[in-house]
C-alpha cells in the first residue's frame, strides 16, 4: 500500500515539479535589481508630472489663467470652485506624489550613501513637500512613509514641514563630501551639483519670503534672505523637466490629457487677456488665440459662461471666446522653477530688505527677459518701455512691487501655475476686484486690468480658492485626517 | 444488413434448438409509467448466459431449455423483475423510485446514492441541458437549481455567464464555482473587458468550451462539505460534469444527430417620450445630440452639418420605433454529430459539434462561432481500465464595445434626438453619415460606422482532457491515476480607425474625432493547468450490517498563464489594422505567472442498514502562492443523514414514501492570488489627472526609470476559511407523487485576502493583508409534485425558492470597516460595509429636511447631500424558479419561469436617457416650467444659528429642467439605480418524440423535433422603463453586480431542433 502511494506520488511529481518556492513575481524587478540609478528619473518624473499637469491645471482656473470654454462641461467646479472632499481634486497628486516621489526617494536613501546624490533627493523632498504644504497646508511629515508600521500618520501642520525640510535641505547641504560627485541619472539638472545647490537656494527663497509674509519668524528669515542674496549663488537656466516629444505617449502631460479627452475645454479668462492687451504685451500670442467670431482677443469673466446671455449677451458660445492654445504645450517641459521666477524673486527682495532700487530694477527686467526669451518672443525691450510696465515710470516702491508681483504672474501663465496660484495668495496681487462679476460686465471701466474676479457662479467659499481640499484617499484610510476644511480656508503662510 | 443479423441469431438459436428440449417463449416488456413499449431491455435467463433484448415494439422471443425457467427483465431506470417464462407474456416494469435509489456523482467522481448524501447535491440530466439548445452548458440551468444565481452577462452572443452559488462570499478574489469535467479541473476564466466605462467587451468564460449535447449529467455541490475533497479552489462550490461515454447499442448504429435553428430578437430597450425633438434648454438647434427642444411641431427642418453648401431635412415630428428599426433579427445555426459504442471490453464516444450565431445587431460585429470536437474511449484488460477524454474547442467571437468612449455603438444610439432617423444613416457613402460631418459632434458618432469600420475579435483554441488508469488490485481495493491537462491560447484583436486623418478638416474634426488616431490592439494568452490526482478505494460489506467505503489520495495541480501584449496608434493607413501600420513604435508588455498547488485527502463513508449514513473527509493543501509558513492549510468535514422513513410503520409508508435527515459540516480554504506576498518595482509613470499618461521610457533622452511598487507585499498572510454548517430535509409523500428537500445552511469566511487601500502617506497606496469576516445564511426550498398521472397524460410542477441573507461581519475598524467593491470617483458606489449586506450602495441624494422636505437652491434645483449615503442593496430579497411540464405520449411541454426580486443596480442607461431628454419620465409637466413639489429653500437663520427653510416658490426653467433630469431628478445621483427585480419566461420547450410504431420499420431509432424558445419574455417593475436587468458591464463576479455602461440590450431566443438516432 504504502509503496504504491509513492510510486503513484513520485509518478505524479515527474509531470508538475514539487517546488512551491515559486511567487518571486517574474514580471517585476526586484529591489536588489533596480539601482538607484534608475530610480531617481522617476522621482523627478513623479514630481514634475504632478505639477504639470493636473496642479497646472486646477491652479490655472484658480490663479484666472483658465475659464470654461462655453459649449464644454468638463471643468465647470473648477470654474465655478464647486470643490470639496468628493471632487476627487488632488487624490492623484497626493498618491503620486508620497507613493511615488517621495517613497522612492526613501528607497534611495536607503540603498545611496552617496552625499551629492542624498543632497539632491533632499531637494527633490523639499521641493514635493512645498507642493504638498502650499496646496492643503497640512500634511502627514513626521510619521509619513512608514509603510505598514504606521498606516495612519499624525498630519503635521504647513509651518513644521516647511521648518523641517528646510533644516533637512541645510543639513544635506552641510553634508556634502566634496570628493563625492553625483552620480544618480539626472535629466533635469545633468548631475551639476552646483546647480542643484543653485536650485536649493531659489527654493529658500521662495519659501523664505512665505514664512515672512506669513508672519513666521520674520526677522530670522528677512535675515536668511539677505545672505541668499548677497551670495548670489542661484541656478542658471530654467529647472524644468524636458523629456517630451511629438507622439502620443511622449507629450507633456497636460497636453497628453487635453488630447486624449478629446474635447478643447480651456478659454482664457478675463484677467490675464485684459492685463496683456493693457500692457500691450506681445507674450498674449504664445498661449491665446483671438476668438473666432471677430479675429479679437476676449477673455470669459470667471465662472459666468452661464450667466452672460442673463446679463443680456444675445448668445455666449465658444465663438465668443479666446481658446487658449494647445500647440504650445504638446512638448513643452514642465518648469519647476523658472529663471523668471528667481529673477522676480531677487527683485522683490532687494527693494523690499535691501531697499537696493538698482538691483531690483535690474532682477526685474531680467526677470521679464527670461520669459520673453523662453517663449521665443522678441519685443522685451521694447515691451519694457511701455508706461505700464516701465520700472522707472512707477511712482512709488509700493507700485514697484506690485509690478513685480504682476509681470511674475504675467511671466507664470502657460509656465508654472502652481506657483501663479500660490504667489497671488502670497501678494494679493494681482488685487481683487472689489464688486460682483456681473460689474466687470456691465461697467468695465470699474475693472482694473488683470484683477482677480470673484467667480461670478461660485459654490463653495465667497471668494476666491485659498486652498485645495483634503484628498479622499486619506480621509477615507486615515483617521489622523484632520477636520474638513473647505477652499476658503487659507493655508498657513497665506495670513493676509 | 439488420435483417441478415437476425437471420444470424435465428440460424444460432435453432441449432441451439436441434440439440436440446428447446421452448420458445415470446412477450412484449412496457413500462407503467407511460404504458409504452420499453426499447431495448435485457431478458435474461437466469442461471444461464441466455438472453436477449426487446425491438422497437418492446417485444421479444426467447427459447429456454425448460419449462417454469425464470427470466430476469431489466431496463436502466426501471426496476427489475422476475418472472417465470410463459406463451406471450406481459411484462410491465416500474419506475425506478429516483428519490430512493437515483444515484449521484459526488467529489472525484465518486459516485453515490443520493439518500446516503448528508449534504445538498443538485444533480441534472444531460437531456435537460440539451433540451433549450443553449450555447453553453450553464444557461440551460438559470433559475432551475435552488441556491444557485445563473445570470448572462449580455445576451450578445458567446458572452460570460456568472455562476454564484450560496452568495457572495470572497470581497476579492473569485466567487465562481470550480468547474470539474470528468474529473479535471477547467480553468474558467472570464475574457471581458477590464475597462467597463470607457470600452467594455465580453468573449465568455472558460466553461462556454463545453459543448451541452456532450453533457451525460452535472451535479452542483454548494457546501463545504461537499467540496472539501476539491481543497482550496472549491470554496465556491463545484460544478461537476460528466461526459457522454459508449455503450452497447442494441439497435442501430449509435449515431445521434441534432440541428436546428434559432432566431433572436430584441427584447429590452428604453420606453421613450415621443413628444419632444432634437435641441437643448427648450430650443432648437441642428446639431445636438439630445430631445431637449420645443414640441414637435410637423415641420420641416434642417440639421446637422453643412456638406457642399447643403444640409439634411427633417420632419420635426417623433420616431417611434427608432432603436426598433435599428436591431436585426439574429440567426443561429448549430449541428451535433456523435456516435457511440462499446463492447465487452472497449467504449467510445466521438462527437463534432458546431455554432455559427450572429446577433440581433446589424452586420456581424456581434457574431459567435463554436466547434467543438470531442472523443472518449475506455479499454479494459483483466482488471486494469484504462480511460481517456480528449477535447477540443474553436471559438471566435466578435463584440461590439459597450462604454462610454468613441467606438460604443449603444452610447451613439441613446444619444440619439427622438427625431433623428438612425436606420436612414446606414449609407456610408453618404457625407452626411461619415464621422466628418455625422450630425452631432458631441462624442458620439454613427453607430454604422462603428459597426463596420471597428474591429474587436477574440478567438481562442482550446484541448482539454484527461488520461486515467483504474487498477483493481486486490479484492476491495481499487487504484486510480488521472492526468487532466487544459491548455488553451486566446488571441484578442481589437482596430479602431484613425479618423483624424480620413476625416481632417471636416466640422466634427477638431471637437470629436482630432485625437482618435486609430490603434492597433493584440494580445496573445495563454494558459495551460496540468492536474494529477492519484487515489485509493477501499469498498466492503462489515459485519453487522455495515459498510465502509474509503478513499485516500494525492491531488497535484500546476497553473501557469501568460500573454503579450502589443500596442500603435497613430495608424498610417487608416484603416489597416496591422502593428506595422505606423510611424510610431508599438508599445509591448509581457506577463507571466505560475503557481503550484498539493494535496492530500480522505474521505470514509461508513454505512448502516441502508439507513443511516456517516462521512468524514479531510483535505490538506500546500500552496505555493502563501508565504512559506502559511503554505499548509488543512480542513476537514463531517455528514451525516438519516433515512428515518425506513423506520415508519407500514401503514403511514403509505403517505410518507420517503424521510431523510442530514447534517454537514465542513470547512473549506482559499489561497491567495500569485504574487501578493512579495513588494516589486515597475517601470514607472505617472498621471495625475487620469487621462493621458507620461511614462518611460522617454524616447528624446533615452531614459528609463523604475519606481517602487505602489502594492506592499504581505510575508503574513494566511489562507482565506470558510466555514459551513448545513441542515436538510427530504420527504417524498404519496407514493412520491409530492416532495421537497429543503436546506437550511450558514457559511462564514473568514480572513478574506484583500488588497486594501491605504493613506498613500505610507508611502504606498495599498497594502495585501487578511481582513473581514463575511456570513451568508439562507435557505433553499425545492417542491416537486405531479398532480395528474394517467396512462398517456403527466403533469409535473416544480418550484424552487431560494433566500440569502449577506452580511459583513467585521471588517478593521481601522479602515472605517468600510471598503469600496466598485464605484465612481468621488459618486456612487458599492461597498461592503461592517454590519450591513455585502454590496451596499452609497450615493448622493437631495438634502431634505427634518420633516422629509426637499431643499432647493435659488433656481429651484434640489440640493445634493453633502456625503453619499446608503441608499440599498445589490442582493436579491430571493429567488424563485417556476417550472411545468405536460407529456401526453411522445408529446413534451416544459415551461419555466424564473423569478428574481429586490436589489438595485446602476443604470447608465437611464442616466444617458435623463440627460439627453430620451426618456419617457422628463416630459413631466409637458416640459412646463414647475416647482420641485414639497420644496423649501433656505432663507437667512434663526437666533439659534439654524437655517430657516421657507417654502419654495421657484420654479425650474427649461434650462433648470434639463438639469433636474441630469443630475438624477428628485433622487439626484441615487435615481440612476434601478430595481432590479424581474421575472423571466426562461423557458418554454416543446417536444414531439416520433411514435415507435412509425419508426419500426426504418433504420432510426428516435426521432425528436422540438421547439424552443429562451428568455421570451421579462417582466420588470414599472419603475424600471430602461433596460433588462440582468445585463452588465463589469465582468461576471462580484463588481460586475454594479450595473450596466450602456450595455447592449438583450435579445429574447427561439427555434427549433430536430434530434435523430440511428
Amino acid at each position: 500500500m504504502k509503496k504504491i502511494l509513492l510510486i503513484s506520488a513520485a509518478s505524479m511529481f515527474m509531470l508538475t515539479g514539487c517546488d512551491l518556492n515559486i511567487n518571486e513575481d517574474p514580471n517585476y524587478p526586484t529591489e536588489s535589481a533596480v539601482t538607484t540609478d534608475l530610480q531617481f528619473p522617476a522621482v523627478e518624473n513623479s514630481i514634475a508630472d504632478a505639477l504639470g499637469d493636473q496642479m497646472f491645471n486646477y491652479a490655472g482656473f484658480f490663479a484666472q489663467y483658465f475659464e470654461q470654454r462655453p459649449e464644454m462641461n468638463q471643468y465647470n467646479t473648477l470654474a465655478e470652485l464647486n470643490l470639496d472632499e468628493s471632487s476627487d481634486l488632488f487624490n492623484r497628486c497626493y498618491s503620486n506624489l508620497f507613493a511615488q516621489a517621495l517613497e522612492d526617494i526613501n528607497s534611495i536613501k536607503k540603498r545611496d550613501t552617496n552625499t551629492a546624490d542624498l543632497f539632491a533627493c533632499t531637494v527633490m523632498r523639499a521641493y514635493a513637500y512645498q507642493l504638498l504644504v502650499d496646496n492643503m497646508s497640512d500634511v502627514p511629515y513626521t510619521e509619513a512613509l512608514q509603510g505598514s508600521s504606521n498606516t495612519m500618520p499624525k498630519w503635521d501642520d504647513g509651518e513644521t514641514v516647511y521648518k523641517g525640510v528646510l533644516k533637512e535641505l541645510d543639513d544635506a547641504e552641510a553634508a556634502i563630501n566634496s570628493s563625492d560627485l553625483m552620480t544618480l541619472t539626472d535629466a533635469m539638472l545633468s548631475k551639476n551639483i552646483s546647480q542643484w545647490k543653485g536650485f536649493a537656494n531659489a527654493l529658500r527663497l521662495r519659501m523664505y519670503l512665505r514664512l515672512i509674509d506669513g508672519g513666521i519668524d520674520a526677522s530670522t528669515y528677512e535675515a536668511k534672505v539677505k545672505t541668499l542674496i548677497s551670495a548670489g549663488n542661484f541656478f542658471t537656466g530654467d529647472v524644468a523637466w524636458d523629456v517630451y516629444s511629438d507622439a502620443e505617449g511622449q507629450y507633456n502631460p497636460w497636453y497628453g490629457s487635453m488630447f486624449k479627452l478629446s474635447a478643447e475645454n480651456h478659454v482664457a479668462a478675463y484677467p490675464i487677456v485684459t492685463y496683456y492687451m493693457a500692457t500691450n504685451d506681445p507674450r498674449i500670442s504664445y498661449g491665446i488665440l483671438k476668438r473666432s467670431s471677430d479675429n479679437t482677443y476676449v477673455g470669459q469673466i470667471p465662472g459666468a459662461k452661464t450667466l452672460y446671455t442673463t446679463w443680456g449677451e444675445k448668445d455666449w458660445k465658444n465663438a465668443q471666446v479666446s481658446e487658449i492654445n494647445y500647440a504650445p504645450s504638446k512638448t513643452m517641459p514642465i518648469y519647476l522653477f523658472t529663471q523668471s521666477e528667481l529673477q522676480f524673486l531677487i527683485a522683490e527682495a532687494q527693494l523690499r530688505f535691501n531697499s537696493n532700487d538698482a538691483a531690483a530694477k535690474t532682477a526685474y527686467e531680467a526677470g521679464v527677459k527670461a520669459d520673453f526669451t523662453s517663449r521665443g518672443i522678441d519685443g522685451a525691450a521694447t515691451f519694457l518701455t511701455g508706461n505700464r510696465v516701465n520700472w522707472d515710470s512707477q511712482a512709488t516702491s509700493a507700485d514697484k512691487l506690485n509690478l513685480i508681483y504682476m509681470q511674475k504672474w504675467a511671466a507664470l501663465f502657460y509656465r508654472d501655475h502652481m506657483e501663479a496660484w500660490s504667489e497671488v495668495r502670497r501678494t494679493d496681487v494681482p488685487a481683487t476686484y472689489s464688486g460682483a462679476a456681473q460689474g466687470v460686465y456691465k461697467d468695465p471701466t470699474s475693472y482694473t486690468a488683470g484683477n482677480m474676479i470673484i467667480p461670478a457662479l461660485h459654490y463653495k467659499t465667497d471668494g476666491l480658492c485659498k486652498r485645495v481640499p483634503y484628498p479622499e484617499n486619506a480621509r477615507q484610510h486615515n483617521n489622523n485626517t484632520p477636520a474638513v476644511k473647505t477652499i476658503g480656508d487659507r493655508v498657513f503662510w497665506d495670513a493676509k | 444488413m439488420e435483417k441478415r443479423l437476425t437471420m444470424i441469431l435465428a440460424c444460432l438459436f435453432l441449432s441451439i434448438g436441434m440439440a436440446m428440449a428447446q421452448i420458445k417463449v415470446t412477450g412484449t416488456v412496457v413500462s407503467q409509467e407511460d404504458g409504452q413499449p420499453v426499447v431495448g431491455a435485457s431478458v435474461l435467463v437466469v442461471g444461464t448466459k441466455t438472453g436477449t433484448v426487446t425491438d422497437v415494439d418492446g417485444k421479444f422471443s426467447l427459447t429456454v431449455a425448460e419449462k417454469g425457467a425464470k427470466l430476469r427483465v431489466s431496463y436502466l431506470g426501471l426496476l427489475p423483475k422476475e418472472v417465470t417464462a410463459s406463451e406471450n407474456m406481459q411484462i410491465t416494469l416500474t419506475s425506478d423510485d429516483k428519490t430512493l435509489n437515483e444515484v449521484v456523482v459526488t467529489a472525484m467522481g465518486i459516485k453515490r446514492s443520493a439518500k446516503a448524501l448528508g449534504y445538498s447535491a443538485t444533480q441534472v440530466n444531460g437531456d435537460k441541458i440539451a433540451e433549450t439548445r443553449t450555447n453553453d452548458v450553464m444557461t440551460s440551468l438559470q433559475g432551475k437549481i435552488a441556491g444557485v444565481t445563473i445570470a448572462n452577462t449580455s445576451s450578445d452572443p458567446g458572452a460570460s455567464n456568472s455562476v454564484i452559488i450560496r452568495g457572495y462570499s470572497s470581497l476579492s478574489g473569485s466567487n465562481q464555482p470550480l468547474y470539474v469535467i470528468d474529473g479535471v479541473p477547467l480553468t474558467n476564466t472570464s475574457v471581458s473587458s477590464g475597462d467597463g466605462l470607457n470600452s467594455g467587451f465580453d468573449f465568455g468564460n472558460g466553461a462556454n468550451a463545453v459543448n451541452p449535447d456532450d453533457v451525460a449529467s452535472l451535479t452542483v455541490l454548494k457546501g463545504a462539505a461537499a467540496t472539501a475533497l476539491y481543497g482550496s479552489r472549491a470554496a465556491n462550490g463545484v460544478i461537476l460534469i460528466t461526459t457522454k461515454t459508449g455503450s452497447k447499442q442494441h439497435k442501430g448504429l449509435g449515431i445521434e444527430y441534432n440541428g436546428g435553428l434559432q432566431w433572436e430578437t430584441l427584447l429590452r430597450i428604453p420606453q421613450l417620450q415621443n413628444d419632444f425633438g432634437m435641441g437643448w434648454y427648450g430650443e432648437k438647434t441642428m446639431i445636438e445630440n439630445g430631445s431637449w427642444g420645443p414640441k414637435f411641431d410637423g415641420s420641416t427642418l434642417r440639421y446637422g452639418n453643412v456638406y457642399d453648401n447643403s444640409q439634411k431635412l427633417k420632419s420635426y415630428v417623433p420616431i417611434k420605433d427608432n432603436i426598433k428599426d435599428f436591431f436585426d433579427t439574429g440567426l443561429r445555426y448549430s449541428n451535433d454529430i456523435s456516435f457511440n459504442g462499446a463492447t465487452e471490453a472497449s467504449t467510445y464516444f466521438v462527437s463534432l459539434s458546431q455554432i455559427h450565431e450572429d446577433g440581433i445587431i446589424p452586420t456581424d460585429a456581434d457574431s459567435y462561432k463554436k466547434y467543438t470536437f470531442s472523443a472518449r474511449g475506455s479499454h479494459k484488460i483483466k482488471n486494469l481500465t484504462f480511460s481517456t477524454s480528449l477535447n477540443y474547442s474553436y471559438q471566435n467571437n466578435n463584440f461590439v464595445t459597450t462604454g462610454q468612449k468613441a467606438g460604443s455603438m449603444y452610447n451613439a444610439i441613446m444619444q440619439t434626438p427622438r427625431d433623428i432617423s438612425i436606420a436612414e444613416m446606414k449609407d456610408l457613402s453618404d457625407p452626411f453619415n461619415t464621422p466628418g460631418y455625422y450630425y452631432t459632434p458631441y462624442g458620439v458618432t454613427n453607430p454604422y460606422y462603428i459597426l463596420n469600420n471597428y474591429q474587436n475579435e477574440y478567438e481562442n483554441e482550446r484541448f482539454f482532457g484527461k488520461f486515467q488508469i483504474d487498477y483493481d488490485f486486490l479484492k476491495y481495493f481499487k487504484f486510480t491515476y488521472r492526468f487532466g491537462l487544459d491548455t488553451n491560447t486566446g488571441h484578442r484583436d481589437f482596430g479602431q480607425p484613425n479618423m483624424s486623418a480620413i476625416y481632417n478638416g471636416d466640422p466634427d474634426w477638431s471637437d470629436a474625432l482630432k485625437s482618435l488616431t486609430g490603434e492597433v490592439y493584440q494580445q496573445t494568452t495563454r494558459q495551460r493547468e496540468i492536474n494529477q490526482d492519484a487515489m485509493v478505494t477501499f469498498d466492503k460489506d462489515l459485519p453487522e450490517s455495515l459498510h465502509l467505503n474509503a478513499v485516500a489520495g494525492f491531488n497535484g495541480n500546476e497553473r501557469k498563464y501568460s500573454y503579450f501584449t502589443a500596442d500603435v496608434t497613430n495608424l498610417s493607413i487608416p484603416t489597416y489594422f496591422n502593428l506595422s501600420n505606423s510611424a510610431e513604435k508599438p508599445t509591448v508588455s509581457q506577463y507571466s505567472s505560475l503557481r503550484r498547488l498539493m494535496g492530500v485527502y480522505a474521505q470514509a463513508e461508513l454505512a448502516w442498514k441502508d439507513m443511516a449514513y456517516l462521512t468524514m473527509t479531510a483535505r490538506n493543501d500546500w500552496s505555493s502562492t502563501l508565504p512559506k509558513g502559511n503554505r499548509s492549510f488543512f480542513y476537514p468535514g463531517i455528514t451525516a443523514s438519516w433515512v428515518f422513513s425506513q423506520l415508519l410503520p407500514e401503514n403511514l409508508k403509505k403517505y410518507i414514501s420517503f424521510g431523510k435527515l442530514r447534517a454537514a459540516w465542513g470547512k473549506t480554504g482559499n489561497d491567495a492570488n500569485v504574487y501578493m506576498t512579495n513588494s516589486v518595482f515597475a517601470q514607472a509613470g505617472s498621471s495625475s489627472s487620469g487621462w493621458g499618461s507620461s511614462s518611460f521610457p522617454f524616447t528624446k533622452n533615452s531614459l528609463n526609470a523604475y519606481t517602487e511598487g505602489n502594492v506592499l507585499g504581505s510575508s503574513t498572510l494566511s489562507p482565506e476559511m470558510t466555514t459551513e454548517t448545513e441542515l436538510g430535509l427530504n420527504m417524498a409523500f404519496f407514493d412520491n407523487r409530492l416532495s421537497f428537500d429543503f436546506a437550511y445552511y450558514n457559511r462564514i469566511t473568514n480572513k478574506q485576502i484583500f488588497s486594501l487601500d491605504m493613506d498613500p502617506a505610507t508611502g504606498y497606496t495599498a497594502q495585501n493583508i487578511n481582513l473581514g469576516k463575511v456570513r451568508n445564511r439562507g435557505i433553499e426550498l425545492l417542491v416537486t409534485g405531479t398532480p395528474i398521472k394517467t396512462n398517456d397524460f403527466q403533469w409535473d410542477l416544480t418550484w424552487n425558492f431560494t433566500k440569502n441573507k449577506n452580511k459583513v461581519l467585521d471588517l478593521p475598524d481601522a479602515f472605517g470597516g468600510e471598503t469600496e467593491i466598485y464605484g465612481f470617483s468621488g459618486g456612487t458606489g458599492l461597498y461592503a460595509i461592517e454590519g450591513g449586506e455585502m454590496g451596499v450602495y452609497k450615493a448622493y441624494v437631495a438634502q431634505k429636511t427634518a420633516d422629509g422636505k426637499i431643499i432647493v437652491d435659488e433656481n429651484g434645483l434640489p440640493l445634493k447631500s453633502t456625503t453619499t449615503q446608503e441608499v440599498g442593496s445589490m442582493n436579491y430579497k430571493y429567488q424563485m424558479g417556476f417550472g411545468s411540464t405536460f407529456k401526453y405520449k411522445g408529446i413534451s411541454l416544459a415551461i419555466d419561469f424564473d423569478i428574481r426580486h429586490g436589489g438595485l443596480l446602476f443604470s447608465r442607461t437611464k442616466d444617458i436617457e435623463y440627460f439627453t431628454g430620451n426618456a419617457m419620465q422628463t416630459v413631466y409637466n409637458d416640459r412646463n416650467p414647475w416647482i420641485v413639489p414639497n420644496s423649501v429653500v433656505a432663507n437667512g437663520t434663526d437666533a439659534q444659528g439654524n437655517t430657516i427653510y421657507t417654502e419654495n416658490t421657484t420654479a425650474l426653467t427649461a434650462t433648470n429642467i434639463y438639469n433636474y433630469w441630469n443630475n438624477g431628478g428628485i433622487d439626484m445621483d441615487s435615481g440612476f439605480l434601478i430595481n432590479k427585480s424581474y421575472v423571466k419566461l426562461r423557458s418554454v420547450v416543446l417536444s414531439w418524440d416520433l411514435p415507435n410504431s412509425w419508426l419500426r420499420n426504418t433504420f432510426l431509432t428516435g426521432v425528436r423535433l422540438s421547439f424552443f424558445g429562451n428568455n421570451l419574455f421579462v417582466w420588470t417593475p414599472s419603475s424600471n422603463t430602461f433596460i433588462d436587468p440582468e445585463v452588465t458591464s463589469f465582468g461576471n463576479d462580484l463588481e460586475g453586480n454594479f450595473g450596466e455602461y450602456s450595455a447592449n440590450p438583450s435579445s429574447r431566443k427561439f427555434g427549433f431542433n430536430l434530434n435523430v438516432k440511428f
